[in-house]
This record gives C-alpha cells, structure tokens and sequence, in this order.
C-alpha cells in the first residue's frame, strides 16, 4: 500500500522545556483510516495541531499530498477538523457558522451541513453559545465535513456524544468518510468506539509512535493470559501485566508467537488464555508504554 | 481576513452606535444647563477626552477577545493566517474608531464653532488628530492581544501612542511654527499613520511566536521589535532633528512696536550693513557683518527637552539698533528689561535694568548719530525718549500724552540734529539747523511740498556730495529739486507722477525714492529715482519695463554700481538692471524671507537656515 498521502516524518515539538514530541513518524495512505492511542498529554492533539498548521514543529517535516502546512493555513481547506473541545462565536447559530465559514472554502456544500445538522438533530436557530457540549460536538461534525476534505483529524470525537448519536456519527458519517476514500486519523486515549473502523492502530508514547499494528492483527491476535505464579517466583515483565492479586496476574499478549512465549514461562504454576476484548487491547498497549513516563 | 474584519467590526457596531448616540444627544439634551450651553464644550469633552480613551479601551478589548482562547479555537480552523485573523479584527476595531471620529468630526464641522481644538473638515489638525487616534487604537490591540487584557492593552498602547505621537507633533510644531517649513510638517502629519500600520504588521511575527508556538528567535523577535518601536525611534529623532534645527534658527532682532515712529527704524534697517539676529530658542544673539559671516554676540544655552517641551521659544528683543561701525544696542525682556551695549567687534554687555513695569512698547532708532531709546506706556499712551550712551545711565525725557506729541517730540530732535531739512511758512524756502540756530539752505524756484507722511527732509550723502530733495510744484506738476547749502536748488527730475516717499539710503551710499503706479487694478509698479553710490543721479528706472517679462509686485532696490542697479523682486529674486536691460542675478528661492541687503549680498533665511547670496550670484549658507 502507497502510505505517501500523509507523510510525517522525524517530528520534534517542544514547549519551554517540556519536550512532546521527539522525532514522530507517521504515514497514512489516501482513504486509509488511523487510530492513533496515548495516554493524557501523550501528544495526540499537538501532533494534530501540527499536521493542521495551527503549531510550527521545531523540526521535521509534514506533508499532505504534497502539500506543506504553513503560517497561511492553505491547508487546512483539505483538512476536516473536529477539535477535542470545540468552540465557535457564541451569537453564532449554527446556520451563522455554516455560512461565516462557507466564506473561506471554496468549494463549501450548504446542504450538506444543514443535511448533517438534521441528521444529527442539531438545532439551527439557537445561538452556540447555549449549546451544549454534545451540541458543540455536532456541529464541529458538520463543519468539517462540509467542505468535502481529504484528511479528517477527529480528537476524541464521540466525547460528550450519547449513544444514538455516536452510532450515527461511527457508523454514519465516518462510514461515509471511508467509502469515499478519505484519510481518517481519530486520535483518543478511548478506542473501543472506533476499533472497527480503524485500518491500523499507532500507540504514541514518549514523543514517538512507539507501535503501529494493523487492526485485523489486533482482532485475531490479541490475548488475554492469566496466570497463577509459582510461590516466590519472580513477577514477569510488568510493563505487560494489566492487574495482579496475590499470585494470580493478568498479562496482556499480542502475536501469537509471543502468546506461546508466555505461556511457556518458567515462573507460571498455570495459565490460560483468551481474546481480549477491545478494551483490553488498548489498556494492554497502553500499559507498555508506563515505564516511559 | 475580509470575513474576519466583518465579523469583529459588526460585534463593534452596538458599542459605535451607543456611544455616537450618547454623544450627539447629549449636545442638545445638557445644553439646557449654563455649563454646556455652548456645544463647543462637549464636543471638546468628546473629541478631546472621550474618543482617545474610546480609542484604546476598543483597541485594548478587541485584542484581548482576538487573544481569547475561544475566538482562537473558533477562528485559527480555518485556513487563514493567524496574521490575518489578527489584522481583521485589528483593522476592525480601527474602523470603529474611524467611524465614530468622522461623525464627531462633521458634526462640529457643520456646527461651524470652530475653537482651537475642533476642527471642522479636512486639515492638518483634522489629519493629525485622526492619525493619532488610529494610531492609539492600533497600539492598543496589539497590546491587549499579546497581554489577553483589555486594561493592559489599553493602558500600554496608550501610552505608546502618546509618546509616539508627541514627539512627531512637537516636531511638526517646530517645523511650521518656527521653521516655516510646512512642507515637511505635512510630510510629517502623514507620518502619523506610520506606527499604527507598523504595529498591526508586527502581528505577522507576533502570530508566529504567540500562536503557531515557533521558537522567540531573532527571526520573528526581531521584527516584531522593530515594527513596534519604528514610531518611538521615529519619533525620537524627528524631535531631535527639529530640536536641533531650532537651535540654528536665526530671525531678525526686531528694532522695536511703535508704529508711529516706524518711519524712522525702517530706514535705519536699510542702510546699515550689520544685522542682528535672534535665535528664541537658545536665547542667543548674532551679529552678521558686511561680509556675510554671523558672530555671536551675546551666547545662548542649549536647552535640554525637558525645558524644550516646557518652554520653546521666548522670543527676548523688545528694541534694537545696529549702527553702520557695527555696534549694537538691546533691550530684552525676560523677567526683566535690561539694555545691552556692544561696541563694534565685541560682546553684547550688560548696562542698565531698565526697570519697566506694565509691558510698554519700545522701539531704538537714530537720529543722525545719536541712539534713541522710544517708549509708550501701553495704558495710558504717555511718551518717552531717552538718548542712549554707553556706560550711562538711561535718563527719560517726557515727550507728550499720545503719538502726535511724541512724533512731534522726535521731529523737533531731528529738526535740532542738523541733518534734517524742512519748508519755510512760504514754502519757498528750505530752513535746515546750522551750528544750533535755524537758517536757510537754498532759496526754490517753486513752491515745496511734502514727500508722503514725511515732513522733513533728510540730508542724502552719496558720493561725497550732501544734498538735500524735495518735491517742488513746478507748473502744476510735481518735480523733484536738489538743495546744496549755499547753491542754488536745481532740479534732478522731471515731472514724476503720483506720490513719493522721502529717500531712502542703502548701505552702500546709493539713494532712492519711488513713484507707484496701479497697473491691472491690483500690481504696483514703481519708477525710481536712483542715486548711486557715487552720488550720480540715474535716469528713471521703470521697473515694470525693466522686468517686463517677469511677474512681481514687489521692487526694491538695493545697491548701485554704477549705471546698474540691483532689484530685490518680491524678497525671492536678485535682479539687475540700467533702466533698459535686466538680468538675473540670483533666485533665493519661493521660502525666502526677511531679505536685508549687507555689503558682500543679500542675506535671507528660508527653512533651512540663513544664506547669504552674493552680488555674483553665488549663495552660500551662513548655517
């Protein structure tokens, strides 16, 4: 697969002397969808901001298509953007909003985000500054669909968002987004929403994409070993235990060869294994990146 | 950026509309109370206090609303520059401004109660105000945006604004006022636009380091740095260019405020070749000599700015009197009136405080050899003379209640001098003073009559001849006569028409007296009757044909050589001619002013300074 349609490569941001990332690459093919897992503060929005121009990297390099994000935000009129906390002019409506913004793309569909915001039963004459955080959330959706994007940065974007909602948005719109060959990059520190819609899956961590698998890999791949330990046995690695009572550990497992590993431990009295679920997954991979903080 | 203009210019509109509202009613509204009857007080309230505050709380608010972390969140999405995000909104609220100043303007323009401080259409004052309220505004977002505080903002773009815009006003006010150069005093108003557009172009760097989180450096540090203080450094050094130019200035010492007896110290002005100068800034005297070097004579302080901005100008001569041996007598007034003496070649010196009380008008002249010291009390009109010696004290004489008594006064001196002449009761005689007692100088042909608002008649040396010239009635024309003691009067020219006034002499020794005509209504053109500078008498000199060609209203002759003689035409062009060809000598250029005749040229000043133009052409500068 050609992963040339977003190329990030050897990205370095710092703020003050707070480093937060230190030499991130990513690559994502045209229609490709990206779920990108780290921890709070792991870096997941900078690295959004980045890609959308708002921050300039310390060094690195970005690439859209061949586009380059700049100081005159070209790009953004290809990047759909729904923001962890989005935010718009309070004595806005939503019908205000779609056409302060429809002034800057050229190439913005009308109908399209009042279609949206009826699908998603967002009100169209109150003002956004009594509307709720869900509200805000969709009408963020309908904005950064509206102007028929290549790339959709999503951060965190079922937060605040009830079921009915979400399933229009996961299933629906993201749906959409896909069949159309868009490049989808969601990042959360939650997955399990849009663990059947993501190709690959990228754990950040300490500045880095520190692991990329692919989602099928995950599904058929993943297990969930637990173990009882011989008595005075040392613990095995704890980066990859996800709870511990007494002797009984739960080790997270990915790739059928390191399950065999596992289970062939010296320490182990008894064990078994299952898929782990979702949720599982991702607590798994986040804990291996503990050590690092 | 033209959305994001509209959208932070139509937030502004409630604010705009309210206080224009709240401004325009209130004329009629508070006009019912003794103290704003007269609308001319709240408009100053308004234009002077209200709108610059206006000005930087809106700058400060819409900076700090720019700067918020909604209005980013809700505008750095799209794919705009954070410059220009930021410029609109700017620009936005300098708009505002703008609106609210050109409604204000016009309404005390329509209202025509044109004071000091409002000015009605489109001037410099108008130009300058507005400029500087923008400016302020400016200053203010930028301000408030890098602070997220309105009342920084405000606070601190204000106060930039205000030592920006001083220091380029007090420049203005030099070059204008004292200068005379408004040309770069309206090249400077238009400068006031300069820090406000500066100032949003620094948020082009500012966005980089404040929004896109780039790394401080030099690279967009630097700029922003720049662009913020370019109106401050501007400022500055406008301020000490003016300042320093001011220290320079040289204006003619006045020779004093009497009208009545300006017949006298205008003459005294023409035929002496040393002038006194006065820079009102520094406090200094200079004295410029034949050659056309300047020297000073009594030494000033340069003045820091501080005292600059404090107290500019005081201008300090109250009287003077050069003489042709280059000595010099002052009167100045600071707190006080002191008399100051020099002798040719030296330092002015320090004689006498003169005591005065009650800002009465002075002037200095001479009467023959003898220095005049002229006062009238300013209440109650009442005359003085003193003669003047160095080294003596000031003694007053009391010459009459009123101008009439003391031209008298001054005619009876003259009269006494020996160098003055006048008409027998007949008119056929010319009486002149001989060794203290009255007798007469030549017996005329016809009856004498007056030059114009000249009783006497002044003995003209030129050459090595004195000669005394009057008009005669001769058949019913007017001629003129020359009297010698002890000859015959005989006559110098022929029927000339209109009136004339009494002879003058310039430095040189040369004489003249003009005949003026009305040409087209309006022009003066003047024959002259010239004596040169070794007594000869020239033919008339019509200085309309004798320039023809050349537009002026003014001639005035200035020096002989020979059959030549030297026109100054309106104070701006040295010109020479015989009567029949003329030519150009030198052109001192549409500035000049206080043109006075020395020796070696022409000295005159024009905004860069004094200059002398030689007889040859060649100008050079006394600076």
């Amino acid at each position: 697969m050609n992963r040339d349609f977003l190329s990030v490569n050897s990205l370095y941001k710092s703020f003050g002397r707070t480093v937060v990332l230190s030499g991130l690459d990513l690559r994502a093919a045209r229609g490709e969808v990206i779920g990108i897992l780290g921890r709070n503060g792991a870096g997941k929005t900078t690295l959004l901001r980045l890609i959308l121009g708002l921050l300039q990297a310390d060094s690195g390099t970005i690439a859209l298509d061949g586009k380059v994000p700049d100081a005159g935000g070209a790009i953004r009129r290809h990047i759909g953007y729904v923001p962890e906390k989005p935010a718009f002019h309070s004595q806005m409506t939503a019908e205000d909003v779609f056409r302060f913004r429809s002034a800057f793309y050229g190439n913005w569909d009308m109908e399209k985000a009042l279609s949206t915001a009826k699908r998603l039963e967002l009100p169209l004459d109150k003002k956004s500054g009594v509307f709720s955080k869900g509200n805000l959330a969709k009408l963020a959706w309908c904005c950064a669909i509206a102007h028929d994007p290549q790339l959709l940065l999503l951060d965190e974007p079922t937060s605040g968002l009830d079921y009915l909602i979400k399933d229009k948005i996961l299933d629906g719109l993201i749906g959409e987004l896909v069949t159309a060959k868009k490049t989808v990059i969601i990042a959360s520190h939650v997955m399990e929403d849009s663990f059947n819609l993501i190709d690959r899956l990228a754990v950040l961590s300490a500045g880095k994409i520190k692991e990329i698998h692919e989602a099928e890999t995950l599904k058929a791949g993943a297990f969930l070993v637990t173990a009882r330990l011989k008595e005075s046995a040392a613990m095995p690695d704890p980066a990859a235990i996800l709870s511990s009572e007494g002797r009984i550990v739960s080790i997270g497992v990915i790739g059928r060869e390191n399950l065999g590993k596992v289970l062939a431990e010296s320490c182990f009295e008894s064990a078994e294994h299952r898929p782990m679920t979702p949720a599982e997954i991702f607590r798994a991979l986040l804990c291996r990146t503990k050590e690092e903080l | 950026m033209n959305r994001i203009f509209i959208l932070y210019f139509k937030k502004n509109l409630p604010g705009v509309a309210t206080g224009l509202a709240v401004a325009l009613l209130s004329i009629p509204l508070l006009s019912r109370f003794s103290l704003f009857a007269d609308p001319d007080i709240l408009l100053f309230f308004w234009v002077s206090i209200a709108l610059p505050a206006a000005a930087v709380v809106l700058g400060g608010m819409t900076g700090a609303e720019a700067a918020s972390e909604t209005a980013k969140d809700a505008e750095a999405v799209l794919p705009v520059s954070g410059f220009a995000r930021l410029a609109g909104a700017g620009l936005a609220a300098i708009a505002a401004i703008a609106v609210i100043a050109a409604v204000l303007l016009a309404v005390s323009g329509h209202l025509k109660h044109g004071t000091a401080y409002i000015q009605g259409g489109l001037n410099f004052g108008s130009a300058a105000y507005l400029l500087g309220l923008l400016e302020a505004c400016a200053f203010s977002f930028v301000f408030g945006k890098l602070s997220r505080s309105m009342i920084a903002g405000a606070a601190a773009g204000g106060g930039l604004a205000v030592l920006t815009t001083t220091g380029i006003l007090a420049s203005v006010a030099v070059d204008s006022l004292l200068l005379g150069d408004g040309r770069a005093a309206y090249f400077k108003i238009l400068m006031l636009g300069v820090p406000g557009f500066c100032a949003i172009l620094s948020l082009k760097y500012l966005s980089e380091i404040s929004e896109r989180k780039t790394k401080a450096g030099l690279r967009n540090l630097g700029p922003a740095i720049l662009l913020l203080t370019i109106g401050l450094i501007a400022s500055g050094g406008l301020l000490a260019v003016s300042k320093a130019r001011a220290h320079k200035l040289l204006i003619p010492a006045r020779q004093g405020d009497l009208a009545y007896l300006n017949f006298i110290y205008a003459k005294n002005t023409r035929d002496c070749s040393y002038k006194l100068y006065e820079n009102p800034v520094k406090g200094e005297f200079s004295v410029v000599g034949p050659e056309g070097r300047a020297r000073v004579v009594k030494p000033g302080k340069t003045k820091s700015y501080t005292e600059f901005f404090k107290d500019p100008v005081h201008y300090a001569t109250e009287a003077s009197l050069v003489r042709g041996d280059g000595s010099v007598w002052l009167v100045t007034r600071e707190k006080e009136y002191k008399l100051y003496y020099a002798r040719p070649g030296g330092p002015l010196e320090f004689q006498a405080d003169l005591g005065l009380k009650d800002n009465p008008r002075l002037a200095m002249f001479r009467l023959g050899d003898k220095p005049y010291l002229a006062m009238t009390s300013r209440y109650d009109s009442m005359q003085y003379l003193a003669e003047l010696a160095p080294g003596l004290p000031v003694k007053w004489e009391f010459t009459g209640a009123g101008t009439d008594e003391g031209r008298a006064a001054v005619i009876k001196k003259k009269k006494a001098s020996g160098k003055y002449a006048w008409l027998s009761e007949d008119k056929r005689k010319l009486i002149a003073a001989v060794n203290g007692r009255e007798a007469a100088v030549c017996s005329l042909p016809y009856k004498g009559a007056a030059f114009y608002h000249a009783p006497l008649y002044e003995a003209v040396r030129s050459g090595n001849k004195t000669r005394f010239f009057l008009p005669l009635m001769k058949n019913g024309k007017t001629a003129l006569y020359y009297c010698m003691p002890g000859k015959a009067a005989a006559e110098a020219w022929d029927a000339p028409e209109g009136y004339m006034f009494e002879f003058r002499t310039n430095h040189e020794g040369s004489a003249y007296t003009a005949v003026t005509r009305r040409i087209n209504g309006n022009d003066e053109k003047r024959v002259f009757y010239v004596i040169n500078e070794t007594g000869k008498m020239l033919p008339p000199i019509d200085a309309g044909k004798a320039f023809a060609g050349r537009s002026f209203k003014r001639a005035l002759p200035v020096k002989s050589v020979g059959d030549e003689v030297f026109f100054l035409l309106d104070g701006r062009t040295l010109a020479k001619t015989d009567g029949t060809k003329a030519s150009s000598v030198a052109e001192l250029g549409s500035r000049a002013s206080d043109a006075a005749a020395v020796r070696d040229g022409i000295l005159f000043r024009d905004k860069s300074g004094l200059h002398i133009a030689g007889w040859d052409g060649e100008t050079r500068s006394l600076n």
